[in-house]
């Protein structure tokens, strides 16, 4: 292992455990869940609610998500990689499961971001 | 020289199984952290011994070579585009970072990692055009720095063997 080796191994691990932290202690508390298919939100709903959703997009995608107990996650999809499916339940703010066939995203918001507040009052 | 040529060939084609069957038997075991990216990428320890012991040339025709088929036989389309785009990215580095005389093997390894994942996760910010994926940079880069550590270590284990046990007695 050479010098530089070391140092760059050591630089980008210290910068990626950093950024972890960071984005963990900014996180606040998650309020809601926000799907968006195709560049269009689709869908607000509060993570306090239990529910499971039917996301349905123009190229044919049939997305189930699941909400329950705070947790997010997609439970099936008719995608041809399920990586949406295998992706663990989301539960903090920012995080998000991406479906790329079907462009689905889903992400978890705090109360304050973007004024999407009104939203969850419709 | 055309000896050598039929040699060149059986060589790479070796390689290029070997990749192969490394991508297929790191699928099928049941070990997910429940991110995508998140996994060890073997292959590319096979993608860097190629990069040091054919040199540029090969080891991308190889690369690219493995992706196409993967994507052929298990993939779909977006599998490859997905793995062509972090494929690609990260070679472009490791090319770079190998002309660097202060970095060894593992350096290009590392460098290929977190280039690689980089280049998945502009891939779904450009197909989604959601920019809030960005708040996974800082996990990619932990991860593809310890695949790419891993990676440079069995990438130099393999080099040392292959060369010492086979190249080099055939050459004789």
């Amino acid at each position: 292992m050479k010098k530089g080796d070391k140092i760059l191994f050591i630089l980008l691990l210290s910068v990626g455990v950093l950024g972890c932290v960071v984005f963990t202690f900014l996180s606040k508390n998650a309020a809601y869940v926000t799907v968006v298919a195709n560049q269009v939100t689709v869908g607000t709903y509060p993570l306090h609610t239990d529910r499971e959703v039917l996301i349905e997009t123009e190229n044919g995608g049939e997305n189930i998500l699941q909400i329950a107990d705070g947790h997010v996650k997609i439970i099936s999809a008719n995608c041809p990689n399920l990586d949406c499916v295998h992706h663990k339940e989301i539960t903090l703010h920012h995080e998000s499961i991406i479906c790329l066939p079907h462009k689905i995203v889903v992400t978890i918001y705090a109360p304050e971001d973007e004024g999407d507040v009104d939203v969850i009052a419709q | 020289m055309k000896k050598n040529a039929a040699k060149k060939v059986a060589l790479y084609g070796c390689f290029l199984a070997f990749a192969m069957i490394v991508a297929y038997i790191e699928a099928i075991l049941p070990f997910s952290t429940g991110i995508p990216g998140t996994k060890p990428g073997l292959a590319n320890a096979v993608i860097v011994s190629c990069l040091y012991m054919f040199g540029v040339g090969p080891a991308l025709t190889i690369n690219v070579c493995r992706i196409l088929l993967s994507a052929l036989l298990f993939g779909n389309l977006y599998s490859m585009l997905y793995a062509l785009s972090g494929a690609v990215f990260s070679f472009i580095i490791m090319m770079i970072v190998k002309n660097c005389k202060c970095f060894g093997m593992i350096g290009v390894s590392v460098a290929g990692g977190v280039a690689h994942n980089f280049g998945q996760l502009l891939i779904a910010i450009l197909i989604t055009k959601v920019p809030v994926l960005f708040y996974y940079i800082p996990v990619l880069i932990l991860v593809g720095s310890l695949t790419g550590l891993l990676n440079g270590w069995l990438a130099t284990i393999l080099n040392k063997k292959i060369v010492k046990n086979f190249i080099k007695q055939e050459n004789k």
